[in-house]
């Protein structure tokens, strides 16, 4: 493929400040690009593949950083082409100082997923892996990344496979009943077919329960932080972000009215938004910052209700934020004398001190008990992104109506009509079914790098 | 004397019989081949035709203003219309056939036809020049020219009949094999397989205790396979049902390595779908029983035909495991059952237009396709016949696909999915059943075939008024109020929609029809109205798989050159040649990652 032939380069590691920075560079002319600029401390005369060399990078005769190289030779590299990667020292600076010295020579910049791209053209993964790799390049904490890798070694692939199994045994049986009417299958009635299409259904019941989990770890999970103005939620928003290590997104910076700060705890990807104050307001600009809050809120996962527990008056929350899942978190614990009463079966107040950090750490575990709670068996595999979770609720529709039709006593040939329809929505997921579309939605999604 | 012809056809079966009459009422001069002419139109195996998905077939030929259908209509002798207990899309007409009568029926069609010539000769060679095909050699020599040739063998190519330890060469029982042709064909560069298929014993009716039985009784009024036509088919016997029992199996068992499929004499691949009964015993030793249909062949004789106990015995077993069954114990046989071995073309070496992509003009057609059944080989004939005919206009092939018939399903399945066994038509093949109906063949297909000069200006004339009048009383349901007890209003068309409601019911909730309505169009309307919601959804899925089809790939790629494909994928689609994204999405052995890179190159090719 022509448009396939040349060759491209990246920075395959995050953005950020980590300590090594990996550039990478894919298609024929890698080796040849790598010979102009870099100078192996011992010299090489022919470059072996899967070796480490050390050396120096330089432009002209300008050193720049000192690296190691590593050679992929085709077909037995990640995209299956001749790949180079580069590990220097990390710092934007840097790194883009080598990637633009690379693509100086004969390469173009990576567009966004090419990588990927090319290994998934390249026979190199199938379309469930290819879309593990984005999950696994997005998966900011080691939750997430278990899951993407778990997804890599097909667990829900096998999973998937054994429920489109049993849809195509159901299939089988009742095609048999249809075209061998004379040998039909005494076992094959329409109070069997029910049977099987219910407990089918539940397989896939099962399957799309995990997508919020599935989600959650993908996308992170989402904690608004809400309460009346100068009750601390900016205290308790710093108090929750420190120690923790921050992870630095790739969004780009618009003007927000909330503050965001993604965190990782506990191996869970948190994503903490901090929102303007909650009251009856006249002002215009403080009721747009009011409207956008409750947007938040809407969208969160969790929502931690601050109040000033100084002030004595009764605790009010708006009605917009009883309906989510929320804690009510008493701050200023520091101002009281004694600690407020709170009942010791209610699972969901606690008093803090943002000023102090006291109570922080019961916070913080009560923010994991609150998603462990609704862990469930990744090992099983999980659906982890909104094009399965479709796909999987599409397949849910398909079986209920052909449930429908079982009931009904429909004729064979609807009730396999409603099951294989059932069955291609599976295929979507573990990537069976040729749908342009479906292609050009992933790979839209697939970022830059590994 | 030079002979030439527009179309020449080597042989004269279902398929030959279809091709010969569809090129010559087209309008070219045509010559059909046949080793004797009193085979025309001969039925080798069960003297029957239609059911399962075969049904949908023949519906769809007539339509098309094929001669199967019609031929089954004068020759049937029971009618029975299978899986009425089923819904509408998978009901099919099947019939018994008066074997001689069906023989004299198609001579008949076939001499009675214009532009058409028929020859008793056995053809031994083709003559090919330049990748052209010139001409065919008989067996005495004679060359008989023509720029289009249809081979329509059958199982005659090398035919060799086994029965226990003894075999002869014969394309059918008593009939000469065609030696020669098959040579011939493979010196040309076409790749041969060899399948094999087999019959059962014929009894003589007189010595069956029918009291033993069990009596299947034919459809009453019977329902004909032809559109608009005036045949009245009519019912004449009875059929009979017994089955085998542990008797039988043990006899069976105790003598597996004197049947000649067990003795290591076939080579040949048999179907799955259509086992011998030793093959039935020995797969499925956990069953009891299996069913034996008994099927007299014609109103003049006795002879009637034991379907389900295809074999290969020695006379002497076959003998014990006839008389084993109950009801046949003391049967006279009139003839044994045997296995037939013959060479069939690798459907690689094939187009969808069912011509030969080494040998310009040659087409092939029937069970040298690696088919079997008389429906499949006429649904093959005729296509082979009308891509012939255009083929000497100048024209683009005419390409059944998918979604508009089983014949569609038929030819892109041998062609792109090839063919490990012999290849039967059943429903589950078809993605788009629901919408492929037999009873809806004439809407699919009657105009195509109108246009192609094959049906009739009556026939058309006909199916024209009845479209109309089905528009016509459909918008007057759609239109009318039902007269209910209910207090809501009804449509007369919401009625229908209900299940348990058929048309003539309309009639005690106040429905006068404008006009005479004839049960046809009744059960159009009903079956349209009553599943419309699932014909939705399938024409849905229709579009989708048009667009596939609709992506076309230039002729001249080479797919050995794309080299993100896997080289088996590659390799395949080589072979195959695919003409659209769609077909070589179907090969057996490309993958979803294969398909992508397809399209994404071929979206390059247009940058």
């Amino acid at each position: 493929m022509t448009n396939h032939n040349d060759t491209i380069t990246a920075i395959a590691t995050p953005p950020g400040k980590g300590g090594i920075a990996v550039i990478r560079i894919s298609g024929p002319e890698s080796l040849a690009i790598i010979k102009q600029i870099f100078k192996p401390s011992t010299p090489v005369k022919e470059y072996r593949p899967n070796i480490t060399y050390l050396g120096k990078v330089f432009d002209e005769n300008e050193l720049i950083d000192q690296v190691i190289v590593i050679y992929y030779k085709a077909p037995h590299s990640y995209t299956g082409e001749d790949v180079i990667e580069i590990s220097c020292h990390g710092g934007k600076f840097l790194t883009r100082t080598i990637l633009e010295l690379v693509l100086s020579r004969a390469s173009r910049l990576a567009r966004k997923g090419e990588f990927t791209k090319r290994a998934f053209l390249n026979g190199k993964l199938d379309l469930t892996e290819a879309e593990s790799v984005v999950d696994l390049i997005d998966a900011k904490t080691r939750k997430s990344q278990k899951v993407a890798i778990e997804r890599l070694e097909g667990k829900l692939y096998e999973g998937i496979e054994g429920i489109i199994k049993e849809i195509n045994e159901l299939r089988t049986e009742i095609e048999l009943d249809i075209d061998f009417p004379e040998h039909s299958n005494q076992k094959t009635n329409h109070k069997n077919i029910v049977n099987k299409i219910q407990f089918i259904k539940n397989e896939i019941t099962r399957l799309i329960a995990t997508a919020d989990e599935g989600i959650i770890l993908n996308e992170g999970y989402r904690i608004a932080i809400a309460g009346e103005p100068n009750a601390g939620k900016s205290s308790i928003f710093n108090r929750l972000i420190e120690n923790e290590r921050s992870i630095v997104t790739d969004i780009p910076g618009t003007t927000r009215d909330f503050i965001e700060e993604d965190i990782s705890l506990e191996g869970y990807w948190i994503k903490l938004f901090d929102t303007a104050g909650l009251r009856e307001s006249t002002s215009e600009i403080e009721i747009s910052g009011i409207k956008k809050s409750y947007d938040i809120v809407k969208n969160a996962h969790l929502v931690l209700w601050i109040e000033d527990t100084s002030v004595h008056k009764e605790i009010i929350i708006p009605e917009r934020i009883k309906n989510k899942d929320y804690f009510i978190i008493l701050n200023k614990l520091d101002l009281l004398k004694s600690p407020p009463s709170i009942d010791k079966n209610c699972e969901h107040i606690v008093a803090v001190s943002a000023k102090t950090g006291h109570n922080i750490d019961v916070l913080k575990d009560m923010i994991i008990d609150k998603i462990d709670l609704e862990e469930y068996d990744i090992s099983q595999g999980i659906l982890s992104n909104a094009r399965q979770l479709s796909s999987a609720k599409k397949c849910r529709r398909s079986l209920l109506k052909a449930l429908k039709s079982a009931k009904g006593e429909s004729g064979y040939e609807f009730i396999a009509f409603d099951l294989r329809e059932a069955s291609e929505y599976l295929e979507e997921i573990i990537g069976k079914i040729t749908s342009e579309d479906i292609i050009n939605n992933i790979f839209d999604r697939f970022c830059v790098g590994k | 004397m030079k002979c030439k012809y527009d179309v020449i056809v080597v042989g004269g079966g279902h398929a030959g019989c279809e091709a010969a009459i569809t090129a010559a009422k087209r309008g070219a001069k045509t010559l059909m081949f046949i080793i004797k002419l009193e085979t025309i139109g001969r039925m080798s195996c069960n003297p029957a035709v239609g059911g399962l998905a075969k049904g949908h077939l023949v519906r769809e030929i007539d339509a098309m203003g094929g001669t199967i259908g019609k031929a089954i209509d004068k020759a049937g002798i029971h009618f029975r219309m299978l899986n009425k207990s089923k819904g509408p899309a998978v009901w099919a007409p099947r019939a018994q056939a008066d074997r001689m009568k069906y023989q004299l029926v198609m001579r008949s069609y076939t001499e009675q036809q214009d532009n058409l010539d028929i020859k008793e000769a056995l053809i031994q060679d083709i003559l090919v020049k330049d990748g052209q095909i010139q001409s065919v050699q008989t067996q005495y020599g004679q060359k008989y020219f023509a720029k289009k040739v249809i081979i329509a063998a059958g199982t005659f190519l090398k035919g060799k009949i086994h029965i226990g330890m003894n075999n002869y060469a014969a394309g059918r029982a008593g009939e000469f094999a065609a030696n020669k042709l098959s040579e011939s064909l493979q010196k040309n560069g076409l790749q041969l397989v060899r399948f094999k298929t087999g019959t059962p014993p014929r009894l003589d009716i007189r010595t069956l205790n029918t009291d033993e039985l069990i009596v299947q009784e034919p459809d009453e009024p019977p329902t004909k396979f032809s559109y608009y036509t005036d045949i009245k088919p009519k019912n004449y016997v009875n059929c009979y049902l017994t089955k085998t029992n542990p008797e039988t199996h043990k006899i069976i068992s105790n003598n597996i390595q004197r049947s000649s499929l067990f003795s290591g004499n076939i080579t040949g691949v048999g179907a799955r779908y259509c086992p011998s009964i030793e093959d039935k015993i020995k797969k499925f030793p956990q069953k009891d029983s299996h069913q034996v249909f008994l099927e007299p062949e014609g109103t003049d004789t006795y002879e009637v035909y034991a379907n389900g106990i295809p074999t290969s015995f020695p006379p002497e077993i076959q003998y014990k495991i006839v008389h084993s069954i109950k009801g046949l114990e003391n049967a006279k046989f009139m003839r044994y059952g045997y296995a037939i071995e013959y060479d069939c073309i690798k459907t690689s070496e094939i187009k969808l237009s069912l011509e030969t992509k080494k040998i310009k003009g040659l087409y092939l057609a029937g069970q040298i396709n690696g088919t079997s059944g008389y429906e499949e080989a006429a649904a093959q004939g005729m296509v082979a016949a009308i891509n012939a005919v255009n083929s000497l206009e100048g024209k683009e092939p005419v390409i059944f696909y998918r979604d508009n018939s089983y014949i569609g399903v038929l030819i892109d399945d041998i062609v792109t999915k090839g063919v490990d066994e012999p290849y039967r038509m059943f429903t589950a093949r078809a993605e788009y059943r629901l919408y492929l109906r037999q009873d809806n063949a004439d809407e699919r297909l009657m105009p195509l075939g109108y246009k192609l000069g094959m049906v009739s200006d009556k026939r058309y004339k006909r199916f024209k008024n009845t479209i109309t009048i089905k528009k016509r009383i459909l918008n007057e349901i759609k239109e009318k109020n039902a007269k209910t007890d209910s207090d809501k209003s009804y449509k007369l068309i919401d009625l229908l929609k209900r299940p348990e409601i058929d048309f003539d019911d309309l009639k005690k909730y106040g429905y006068k029809p404008s006009e005479h309505i004839s049960d046809l169009i009744k059960n159009k309307i009903e079956l349209e109205v009553k599943y419309k919601g699932y014909i939705k959804r399938q024409m849905k899925e229709i579009e989708k798989f048009k667009s596939l089809e609709h992506k076309k790939i230039p002729l001249d790629l080479d797919f050995m050159e794309l080299n993100n494909i896997s080289y088996e994928a590659r390799e395949k689609m080589n072979r195959i040649s695919p003409v659209s994204v769609g077909q070589a999405s179907r090969i057996p052995g490309v993958t979803y990652s294969d398909v992508s890179a397809l399209l994404i190159h071929l979206k390059s090719l247009n940058e």
